[in-house]
């Protein structure tokens, strides 16, 4: 990140560029996927945002603060329809569930 | 009842219970196979946590259960049908640690280490059960007491020579067909008959066995009246390695519940060997360093703590005892490998088993050399203590005559007569299976035979002049034998009469 906060696009392509064949060389290409996640962990820690995945059964717009505990907030939104209603909000490895689903769930467990 | 009262009772029913929004710690799978699954995320969970995969199809649940906590993922192991287990599903932590229904409903059943059933029946009641963990620390040092109440196996052999107390750990070690587990189910059997002690609950742990042997094994409790004391759990050889890896804790939890209610139990580990396997098999799949003969750094704790859960409380403590009975299968009698060397150092004594004996016909065929029980004579009944101190004697000095047995007639009388004697101990120490002996009979049968009133009954008929006897007792002069069950003490009295009666009945014999 800091590297690359004052470059123009152009260069930024050549970085890239040597950073996959390094990665390539070395035969690294394989972690990939985990060089993705831990970047975009690492961009939300720098950039002071804090992801929130919202799920809701049928698609409708929640009007949510932009800041939470001066932290950005990003929403991510989905529509899963077999969550009956109500809402899943997942925030790291945080699930607040509030949906029918899991309503119906423990009621199933109460009476089991 | 109509349609509309079902409605109006489940209304009832539903609204007593309070929805509330669930939070949750949860995490997703990175990767999963043989058994094992790598999750990322679950950032808050604890070792040994329980975990659940959540279903897509609302099927089963799948759990699981987190051992490896490591910097950025978690290694669990899948209790149930990993291929229900796919790649990027969610995972939830619950908190609990792995717990087992425990109580006397689970009397007579077979149940799988997680505790549901699997002969059939009905699931347990909710109400009637308790929920213990499976791994606890063992009991300390202050709620302890010396182990002093005998185990009756009702085997000659092992009541005489190597007795086994209430709260020991004795293991019983041989290669394998060399008559281990048959022991064992003796042994079960012949609780029923301990009326001076109390019988003990007995659970019988089946760890990576052959299902066709476990349910001929049902089958023998079943019908021998066994079961009603007994609880068998089963982690068969096609159950996954995780299962086979709690079994024998779970048969633990079951034990430590009636030993918490001041009762004895008796829990059987068939077999550790199968079980250090199958935690080898766990750790190398999570990528554990694999240490002696490949098996993990922490082999020896797995079975130290377990047998370590084997105690005798004090009368403060409610009095209650758990035994445990492991038992270890050895490859062409080597006992000096890794886990049986292990198990030897963590147990009180040893139960040595030899294929050589087995096919010369002395079964079962405890060696009985090789074999000691560290609790010792204190775990006897002084008729027994009697007998038995002399029977050692005999023996250990026919084992170093043995050798000369061959030459026969070259020997002097004194040698000769030692011989003779330990010849035919041995053949009386013989017994078939599934005829266990009350004690007060096994102590006539030594008694007659250290007194040497066998010494003139030819080799081939000792065993039938031992069963004549007994029979010829117990129709003639119960009430001695009785008088011997009650007192446990051959008095001068006694000592008479029986003296006596073999006399007597040596008339008869011919």
């Amino acid at each position: 990140m800091e590297l690359v906060k004052d470059e123009t696009p152009k260069n930024l392509s050549t970085i890239f560029g040597k950073f996959r064949e390094t990665l390539s060389k070395n035969g690294d290409t394989k972690h990939l996927n985990d060089i993705l996640f831990y970047f975009e962990k690492y961009l939300d820690e720098v950039m002071n945002v804090v992801k929130v995945e919202i799920t809701t059964a049928t698609d409708k717009p929640t009007s949510l603060p932009a800041k939470i505990g001066g932290k950005t907030v990003k929403v991510i939104s989905k529509v899963d329809p077999i969550l009956l209603g109500g809402v899943q909000i997942k925030i790291g490895d945080l699930l607040i569930d509030n949906s029918v689903k899991g309503r119906l769930r423990q009621i199933q467990e109460a009476i089991a | 009842m109509d349609k509309h009262n079902i409605l109006e009772q489940l209304k009832k029913e539903i609204s007593g219970i309070k929805g509330t929004p669930s939070v949750s710690n949860v995490g997703e799978v990175l990767r999963v196979g043989d058994g094992v699954a790598i999750i990322r995320g679950l950032s808050g969970v604890k070792s040994s946590e329980i975990l659940e995969f959540e279903n897509a199809n609302e099927g089963e649940k799948v759990t699981g259960l987190a051992l490896n906590l490591e910097e950025d993922t978690i290694g669990a192991i899948i209790l149930g049908d990993s291929t229900k287990v796919t790649e990027g599903q969610r995972v939830k932590g619950t908190g609990r640690i792995l717990s087992i229904p425990v109580g006397s409903e689970l009397l007579g059943r077979v149940i799988n280490p997680l505790g549901e059933p699997i002969d059939g029946g009905k699931a347990f009641d909710k109400n009637k059960v308790e929920h213990y963990p499976l791994e606890k620390v063992a009991p300390g040092v202050i709620t302890r007491e010396s182990v002093k109440v005998p185990l009756q196996t009702g085997i000659k052999a092992i009541d005489a020579v190597i007795p086994i107390g209430r709260g020991q750990r004795e293991l019983i070690i041989g290669d394998r067909q060399t008559g281990k587990t048959a022991i064992v189910i003796d042994t079960i059997i012949n609780q029923k008959n301990d009326v001076r002690n109390g019988t003990p609950i007995c659970i019988y742990v089946a760890i990576g066995q052959k299902e066709s042997k476990v349910a001929h094994i049902v089958e023998q409790l079943k019908k021998s009246g066994a079961m009603d004391y007994t609880v068998v759990v089963v982690a068969g050889a096609a159950s996954p390695a995780s299962l086979q890896y709690l079994a024998p804790y779970a048969g633990c939890a079951i034990g430590e519940y009636f030993m918490d209610k001041g009762k004895d139990a008796l829990v059987i580990y068939d077999d550790l060997s199968k079980h250090a396997w199958a935690y080898r098999q766990v750790s190398l799949l999570l990528r554990r360093p694999p240490g002696r003969e490949a098996y993990p750094g922490d082999i020896f704790y797995l079975h130290s703590r377990l047998l370590e859960r084997a105690a005798r409380l004090s009368k403060e403590f409610g009095g209650g005892s758990l035994t445990a009975l492991p038992i270890i299968e050895t490859q062409l009698g080597d006992i000096s490998a890794y886990v049986p060397t292990n198990v030897i150092s963590i147990t009180d004594g040893q139960i040595y088993l030899e294929p050589e004996l087995f096919y010369q016909g002395i079964r079962p065929a405890i060696n009985v050399g090789l074999s000691v029980s560290r609790v010792g004579s204190s775990a006897q009944t002084k008729a027994m203590k009697k007998v038995a101190g002399t029977l050692r004697l005999e023996l250990a000095q026919f084992r170093e005559l043995a050798a000369f047995a061959q030459f026969g007639q070259e020997l002097d009388q004194a040698t000769q007569k030692k011989i003779n004697r330990g010849q035919r101990l041995v053949e009386l120490l013989k017994q078939p299976q599934y005829e266990s002996m009350p004690f007060e009979k096994q102590v006539i049968s030594l008694y007659a035979g250290v007194n040497g009133y066998i010494d003139d009954v030819p080799l081939a008929s000792v065993s039938l002049f031992e069963k004549k006897l007994l029979e010829f007792m117990s129709e003639r002069y119960a009430e001695v034998l009785k008088e011997l069950r009650e007192t446990a003490e051959i008095t001068p009295k006694i000592d008479e009469k029986i003296k006596a009666i073999i006399v007597d009945f040596k008339k008869y014999f011919k």
